[in-house]
């Protein structure tokens, strides 16, 4: 009985891939009982040592990091508020402190309209209670005025008059005329 | 050891030398290796790490997530490579097809014993020769996923996190650089069977 098999045709995961996925666990499967796909596998293995060949491998040279240190002092990274400079011309902080201002413009201004009407309202609320309540107070209140009434204040003409009424030389000519 | 590492990332942060020299010591071979695999010149690999190391220090404030940071600054490194190449104004070296037939044809080496006879040193020094050429050959998008997949041994998803292609992208490009190189390395790979 011939059965016809399925060989992976990317045997790569196995080499690249971790024993977590669960592409490498097929293929390692199938390896495992597949004598071709074990001799082509020890091809791209040993394909991968050649490669990995050490001839290519060079060394950092002895003063790299003396260069780079002088060239980290010559342009010292900004600290503290130098940094939050640096920080602030970034495009990144440009951006979120453009989006930030946005945001609190628009509650500012939506808290001011709400404040401005809310405030007006009471204003008028607070002259209309005000009014009314000068009003009841005037009508209740006692006038003034009417301490100067007839009876409360003695005219002081009256006596006068009473009083010159008698001795007037003059009146009895001015009746009798 | 992860948070040691944290720890160093955002004490280099914050303008310690001292914890970026750390970095440097802990990176500089892997990525000066990298680069000059790239590029192809000991010098340039030489000048262009030391960029790196100078735009990762200025960086470092701008960096996200520490768990990624060395696939951050391969990224750093690859960004490097490619600028290099446009500064140069030429086409990245590799461009010419590497004639399959004229590459290998020596004597096969003895790898399997850890120490190699002089004339196996002789071999090796050709076999890095040879290697060099392969890489020459392959296009640069090939090439920086074959490096990193092969030689620098990271996972599919740090290289689509370095390259910024998919993973399903970077599995098919390291298919095709694999190929390529099976075809270039044939006649070692025959005498190592």
């Amino acid at each position: 009985m011939n059965r016809r098999v399925e060989h992976p045709p990317n045997l790569m995961p196995l080499l690249d891939g971790s024993p977590a996925d669960k592409e490498y666990r097929e293929i390692q499967q199938h390896v495992k009982s597949c004598a071709q796909c074990q001799g082509e596998f020890r091809i791209w293995e040993s394909l991968d040592g050649l490669v990995r060949s050490p001839e290519l491998e060079i060394e950092v040279p002895p003063f790299q990091w003396q260069r780079i240190h002088s060239g980290l002092t010559a342009s010292q990274p900004a600290t503290g508020w130098k940094r939050f400079l640096v920080l602030a011309t970034s495009r990144r902080f440009a951006l979120r402190a453009t989006v930030a201002t946005l945001v609190i413009v628009i509650v500012a201004m939506y808290g001011w309209q709400y404040y401005y009407k809310f405030d007006r309202m009471n204003l008028l609320k607070t002259l209309a209670a005000f009014s009314q309540s000068e009003s009841i107070r005037l009508s209740a209140a006692k006038n003034p005025f009417s301490a100067f009434g007839e009876s409360a204040i003695e005219n002081p003409f009256d006596k006068f008059e009473a009083k010159i009424s008698g001795k007037n030389p003059f009146a009895a000519s001015w009746q009798n005329d | 050891m992860k948070s040691a590492q944290a720890e160093i990332i955002r004490r280099a942060r914050d303008g310690d030398l001292e914890a970026f020299q750390q970095i440097h010591e802990a990176y500089a071979r892997r990525i000066l290796n990298f680069i000059n695999r790239m590029v192809d010149s000991r010098e340039d690999a030489e000048d262009l790490t030391q960029n790196v190391f100078l735009s990762a220090f200025h960086e470092l404030a701008n960096l996200q997530d520490d768990e990624r940071f060395e696939s951050w600054l391969y990224r750093i490194a690859r960004n490097e490579v490619y600028q290099s190449f446009r500064r140069k104004r030429v086409e990245p070296q590799g461009f010419e097809p590497a004639n399959v037939e004229q590459v290998g044809t020596h004597l096969p080496l003895n790898i399997a014993d850890g120490r190699p006879s002089p004339q196996d040193r002789i071999l090796h020094e050709e076999l890095g020769a040879t290697i060099r050429k392969l890489l020459n050959s392959l296009p640069p998008k090939l090439r920086e996923v074959f490096v990193l997949a092969v030689i620098d041994e990271k996972s599919y998803a740090e290289i689509s996190d370095i390259v910024g292609r998919s993973i399903l992208s970077v599995k098919t490009d390291i298919f095709r650089a694999r190929s390529q190189a099976r075809k270039f390395l044939g006649k070692y790979l025959e005498a190592k069977k």
